[in-house]
């Protein structure tokens, strides 16, 4: 089994990727938490400025074709406090900065799984630190590089790849570790904040049982494409069309 | 029905395309986590699109048509690409030609991506800006244009790509029409336009 720690904010991603290694017996050594709290990034939801460690609602965003669930109002602090897992708090939301670095300077594991804020480039200093850092792309790699490919991909041809990646300096060119690729049938599921994490924690979890470190290189005869941030109507035509078959 | 509803609760309806309605080469758009509207949101882009090729109308009956026909100079100027003829350059040319160009025209997009502009030059190495002029216009749809060509004839998923950039040029087009005044710049606006409406009907 992988010694590791976790690198999170509190979003949908890090509360489905917790709650669901802890609930297969992954439990990371460490948690850093980015939380600036003044700061609200895009991929919070409404809630999660809103619910504090010591609510007890819950709200379970469920994807029943692959069988997996999380609790979007468990907070993370909430999860690791439950699960004794140690932690730190930075108060900052940038991967690169000064603070960030000093705390996986600390970490005793070779590997952290990264939850931190999206669209981020992790820079050299960060990445010279000894550590390996585990992504998980929704994307199948190569093919599909970049930003929000989820929605490209079900347009293109109703799947969702997703890619266990160590991150490098490049963008989603890092060691392919575990792969796999999802046909969704049921419908209503939100892209961004319910079926772009489970398919993600599915993965993740898949990798972990499997838990050879198998550095595969990407595939240099599939064509690499690299996406940039949807368009508002690709990203309408990609749900309408998922929704509809 | 549901207008008396709204009305009832004082529910307010966005009825407009919400990207353009700010200058988008001042104010650029993220587009991150944009919110999702349902197939309403059709409606309201073909409804942007159609009123800007009836804005381009009108104002080519006004300031005339010429032959509108472009002739490219070298694109390559000392260690610079010159946008503006490396574009016409590529509008007039085969597919051929078009796929050896590939790798520049991604590097282009890529910039376009991340600032939202289009440079009057870029260094021929390694396609940075090499300029910080974005304001010559006459671009934009001669970008969308070139892009339309690449869209056609890709059958991968690499079309989105291109097509994911027409749209975004297309919307700062719409952003700034007033702005257009040369005959060339809304005789192509109006073309990227209507090509552009010919893949949404595709799409939906």
């Amino acid at each position: 089994m992988i010694n590791f720690s976790v690198l999170l904010i509190n979003n949908n991603r890090s509360k489905a990727y917790l709650q669901n290694l802890i609930k297969n017996g992954f439990i990371p050594k460490k948690a850093i938490i980015l939380n600036d709290k003044n700061v609200t990034l895009a991929e919070h939801t409404e809630n999660d400025k809103l619910i504090s460690k010591d609510s007890n609602q819950k709200f379970i965003r469920r994807l029943i074709d692959l069988d997996i669930e999380f609790d979007e109002k468990e907070h993370i602090l909430k999860t690791v406090e439950n699960n004794n897992i140690e932690y730190i708090i930075v108060d900052s939301l940038d991967i690169n900065s000064k603070e960030v670095i000093k705390e996986v300077e600390n970490i005793d594991e070779e590997y952290i799984v990264y939850s931190g804020p999206g669209g981020t480039i992790l820079r050299a200093e960060i990445l010279s630190k000894g550590k390996k850092f585990i992504h998980v792309h929704p994307g199948w790699l190569p093919k599909f590089r970049g930003s929000t490919t989820i929605y490209y991909s079900m347009l293109h041809n109703s799947t969702v790849g997703c890619s266990v990646i160590l991150f490098e300096e490049g963008i989603d060119e890092g060691p392919v570790l575990y792969k796999q690729n999802y046909k969704i049938l049921e419908k209503q599921i939100d892209f961004d904040y319910v079926l772009d994490p489970l398919v993600r924690t599915k993965t993740l979890v898949g990798f972990f049982k499997n838990s050879l470190l198998n550095l595969e290189k990407q595939d240099e005869n599939e064509e690499a494409t690299t996406f940039f941030i949807v368009h508002p109507f690709i990203k309408h035509a990609s749900i309408i069309k998922y929704n509809k078959k | 029905m549901i207008e008396s509803i709204t009305k009832d609760f004082n529910i307010k309806i966005e009825n407009k395309y919400t990207y353009t309605q700010r200058n988008l080469l001042k104010f650029p758009h993220k587009y991150q986590y944009s919110k999702f509207e349902g197939n309403l949101f059709f409606d309201k882009i073909k409804e942007d699109r159609l009123s800007s090729i009836s804005f381009f109308e009108n104002r080519l009956h006004k300031v005339g048509i010429n032959n509108n026909i472009l002739t490219h100079q070298e694109y390559k100027f000392n260690t610079n690409l010159i946008l503006k003829d490396f574009l016409i350059y590529l509008s007039n040319s085969t597919n051929e030609i078009l796929i050896k160009e590939k790798i520049v025209i991604h590097l282009l997009i890529k910039r376009f991506e991340v600032g939202k502009k289009l440079y009057l030059t870029y260094d021929l190495k390694e396609i940075r800006k090499s300029s910080l002029e974005f304001e010559e216009l006459l671009n934009y749809p001669l970008f969308s244009l070139v892009l339309y060509k690449y869209y056609s004839i890709t059958k991968t998923e690499e079309r989105f790509v291109y097509l994911n950039a027409i749209l975004k040029v297309n919307d700062i087009i719409s952003s700034v029409k007033s702005d257009f005044i040369l005959s060339d710049e809304i005789y192509y606006s109006k073309k990227a336009f209507e090509s552009e409406l010919k893949i949404i009907g595709e799409l939906i």
